[in-house]
């Protein structure tokens, strides 16, 4: 059925590109501590992408009998679609990366039902009156793309994923903390056993809240894992986005090669990353994936690329296309691995005579984020004096520059964490934040 | 009715407590720029369903786009869907009563964008590229239009069917200035039920934007600290919708014993001037606005619900679940994103409502503080928000002076709401907005609001 429609594109268009893609997740729902609600998704749909004249066009569905309209829409679509002189990518030689992993076929709904109750068990225990929301599901699917380049190959993949929202209400005051992991098989023991340790410190980091904090000082501040990703992520992520070099938005643009941030900062995009969901032999128009080295010891070194900005500056895509059946391609990243360092988070801790641990942030990634600024609410945040951690800091604003911020690096730690199901990233330490409460 | 048989059929006579059928339809174009060229352009269309059962307490649902045997395949989800919410019941369904409604209904009005060709769609945005790239000052830009509309069949065991069509025309441009490494951005977003002529005629706003960009790079960043400050209707629309409207949402409240004792009904929040309403029955001069529909995704008549009425808490918004469980009256506000989602509880339409005082009356007697407008949008986590301007100025001596960087104003509802101590006369309502929760993002919402003065609002 694809292939024949496949063939047929290739009479409307110079060059031609279907996406198909087809997945089933099973996710159990917890609110409250109780097991709520017990759901299946199944979605597929086809995406084509046809050049006709050097301009692009593009149209999906997710309805089978509507199939066949698509390369009659794509055709009107061309004529005033963006010109490219992109190429679709040929057969090709891709790593084997097994993201398929077949012992998740035989979890049962009753099994992650049980591992969900067990959690929160675990978390009631330790504090009686904590209410959980909580997520926990599998899934698997599969992409296929075919080009009128030659290029026809597909991969099946699975994972799945748990996360937790545990809140404590005492007085006016709630507190919220959020933590998760994923895999490509079912989440481990170890794993959960990881993200029940985490929320149990932030618990018990939580137990008081202290004083404000005076406005206008910059003070040392501590990134967890969660608070680096919330906070530099988004920015950063802007700054090396091949989209934002091309256009020359990129505040980094013209610093290739140059040394810009503190020596102890490497950061890279690993598609190959081992037991991540996200991992994937070839992005989401068929150019095999490689590691992308954004950043080394503080020299900028590349942004992160798909075909069609690649093309626009005369460059090769780094195999970073990502979209959703119904987006277009844009650049994109999968799994963000920061380089350790020497010392353990509890060490550096324990250094600080007067500063700040930032886990979450609320409201990062309004405002003028490719210029690298950032400016939130810390939604989870903690004081150290004299390297104890003293209590929970309320109402409380951070905000700064993410590129100044990452020159005046202190320390990173030699212990990372799992973020967003797969990043790998420790706790870093920075100067360049300026910190304000309300009083 | 297409499927009002085929439904009917299949919810009738099955051991649940409660089942539904949702069908959506859904066609939509897109055009992205970027830079200062065209990105990409795109059509897309979607089909699927979903079913969702109630049983002794617990829910099922199962959603679905493969459909060769549509009444074959309805049964099986059914079928799922009731297995997965009997293995989870154990007490009681609680759902509000809602009569049975069969309706067909058009949620939209105005020039219809499904009549306007890709091409004329085009010329317009590409109008609006060359007014931006005239300006030399003008780094970068980025325009979207999309259209989207949305054509949902609904069907439930108690004999309710309905067809809404939905129609949504959204576009937000905002360009951008540069100095070595300084970046600034101005912009706007807008939004209609379904009006194309709202995204016509944007050439004066596109040349303010591009003005106000250009002022930014002079601009200078204040110090954070608390302040007072003046919001325009635009923002002090997203201060409702983040700062209370979230909260007020049952879903929230309905199994937390805690929380529910902090949102009683009849707490005081605030002066008898705080009027707060949400609605999807709530029009703006007779017209529809982006959160307006006739039935939410429960099939439930929407409703127009006071939150605050003179400073107290009198109402929230209920999905059939929570307004049963807390003994209240369903509001209508049960809404999903698209078929592979169950509804959940959103705000549709919300707004603080006129007050008495003069616009001058706000900067009266405000020795130094800040004029925030615009919005960039804004973020909620229980009683904790935060949400960003998009074009800031100071006052002194109640005086709008000089522009500044766009700030970023956070708080907490309980001390916050206290502050607000003047609220101006002028409604004007913010429809470019899209609202996210649960992983179901954007859905589309309004917000709107006067003038208002809030005073020691932290900011940064």
């Amino acid at each position: 059925m694809i292939r024949e429609l496949f063939n047929k594109s290739l009479k409307f268009f110079d060059q031609s590109e279907f996406f198909v893609v087809k997945s089933e997740n099973y996710p159990v729902s917890f609110e409250s501590n109780k097991l709520k609600e017990i759901s299946k998704n199944q979605t597929s749909g086809l995406a084509i992408r046809g050049i006709k004249n050097g301009r692009l066009g593009l149209s999906s569905t997710t309805d089978q009998k509507r199939r066949n309209e698509l390369l009659d829409r794509i055709s009107n679509l061309v004529l005033y679609g963006p010109e490219t002189k992109m190429v679709f990518p040929g057969r090709s030689h891709f790593i084997d990366l097994n993201i398929f992993d077949d012992s998740l076929e035989k979890v049962t709904i009753d099994q992650v039902v049980n591992i969900v109750q067990l959690f929160i068990d675990k978390l009631t225990k330790i504090s009686p009156s904590i209410l959980v929301d909580s997520k926990m599901g599998y899934l698997k699917g599969s992409t296929r793309i075919i080009n009128s380049s030659g290029f026809d190959y597909d991969y099946d993949y699975s994972g799945s994923y748990f996360y937790a929202n545990a809140n404590l209400i005492r007085g006016t005051d709630m507190l919220n903390i959020w933590d998760g992991c994923s895999s490509t098989g079912l989440v481990t023991q170890s794993q959960l056993d990881n993200t029940f340790l985490k929320i149990q410190k932030n618990l018990e980091w939580s137990e008081n809240i202290t004083d404000s904090i005076d406005s206008d000082g910059e003070i040392s501040v501590i990134f967890t894992p969660q608070g680096f990703a919330g906070t530099f992520l988004g920015p950063l992520l802007e700054g090396f986005n091949g989209k934002n070099f091309a256009n020359k938005t990129s505040p980094i643009s013209d610093l290739i090669n140059k040394k810009y941030l503190h020596e102890k900062f490497s950061i890279r995009d690993n598609p190959h990353l081992i037991n991540s969901s996200q991992s994937r032999p070839f992005d989401d128009e068929g150019t095999p994936t490689r590691v992308v080295n954004f950043v080394e010891e503080g020299i900028v070194l590349e942004p992160y690329y798909d075909l069609q900005t690649s093309t626009q500056i005369g460059k090769e895509s780094s195999g970073s296309g990502s979209r959703s059946l119904s987006s277009n391609l844009y650049p994109s990243i999968t799994n963000i691995e920061v380089k350790s360092g020497e010392e353990n988070s509890s060490d550096i801790i324990s250094r600080m005579k007067n500063g700040i641990i930032v886990d979450s942030l609320l409201g990062a990634g309004q405002g003028n984020e490719l210029g690298g600024e950032f400016k939130a609410n810390v939604s989870l945040g903690f004081r150290v004096i004299n390297g104890d951690v003293v209590g929970r800091i309320k109402d409380t604003m951070i905000s700064g520059n993410i590129y100044k911020c990452l020159a005046q690096i202190e320390s990173i730690s030699s212990d990372f964490e799992q973020v967003y199901g797969s990043s790998k990233i420790p706790f870093i330490e920075c100067k360049g934040v300026k910190v304000v409460s309300a009083s | 009715m297409k499927y009002k048989d085929i439904f009917f059929d299949i919810l009738n006579n099955n051991p649940s407590d409660y089942s539904e059928i949702r069908i959506e339809e859904t066609d939509s174009t897109r055009l992205v720029y970027k830079g200062k060229e065209l990105d990409n352009i795109s059509q897309n269309s979607g089909f699927g369903g979903n079913v969702r059962v109630a049983y002794k307490g617990g829910w099922g649902f199962s959603s679905f786009n493969s459909i060769s045997n549509i009444e074959q395949n309805l049964k099986n989800n059914l079928d799922e869907a009731f297995l997965q919410a009997r293995n989870i019941g154990d007490s009681k369904t609680y759902i509000a009563e809602v009569d049975p409604n069969v309706d067909i209904v058009n949620n939209f009005s105005g020039k219809d964008p499904k009549n306007i060709s890709i091409k004329e769609k085009k010329q317009l945005m590409d109008h609006y590229l060359g007014i931006i790239s005239s300006a030399s000052i003008i780094s970068s830009a980025d325009i979207i239009y999309a259209d989207t509309s949305r054509k949902v069949f609904f069907g439930n065991s108690e004999g309710t069917y309905i067809e809404q069509d939905h129609v949504h025309v959204v576009s937000r441009i905002s360009v951008q200035t540069r100095l070595g490494n300084d970046i600034q951005e101005s912009g706007f977003s807008i939004g209609s039920l379904g009006d194309f002529e709202l995204v016509e005629n944007l050439d004066e706003k596109i040349l303010k934007s591009i003005e106000k960009a250009t002022d930014l790079l002079k601009s200078k960043t204040i110090s954070g600290g608390e302040k007072t400050v003046v919001l325009d209707p635009i923002l002090a629309g997203v201060f409702v919708h983040e700062a209370f409207g979230h909260l007020s949402e049952a879903d929230n409240v309905y199994e937390n014993q805690e929380l529910k004792k902090l949102m009683f009904l009849g707490r005081k929040f605030g002066g008898e001037h705080l009027n707060f309403t949400d609605g999807a029955l709530i029009k703006d001069n007779g017209t529809l606005l982006r959160g307006s529909y006739k039935y939410d995704d429960e099939g439930t008549p929407a409703t127009v619900t006071p939150l605050v009425r003179e400073g107290e808490l009198v109402g929230r918004l209920h999905s059939r679940e929570t307004a049963s469980k807390l003994r209240e009256r369903p509001t209508g506000n049960a809404r999903s994103i698209g078929y592979s989602y169950p509804p959940i509880v959103r705000m549709s339409n919300t707004i603080i409502e006129p007050g008495n005082a003069d616009l001058e009356d706000l900067f009266e007697g405000v020795k130094e503080g800040i004029y925030a407008k615009n919005w960039y949008g804004g973020m909620t986590q229980h009683e904790m928000f935060t949400f960003t301007s998009g074009e800031s100025y100071m006052i002194r001596n109640g005086k709008i002076q000089e522009p500044i960087r766009p700030v970023k104003l956070t708080g907490n509802l309980f001390a916050t709401l206290k502050n607000i101590d003047r609220v101006g006369k002028d409604l004007a309502m913010n429809q470019g907005g899209g609202c996210g929760k649960g992983g179901q993002s954007p859905l589309p919402v309004s917000n709107g609001s006067p003038h208002i003065r809030i005073q020691n609002c932290l900011i940064s």
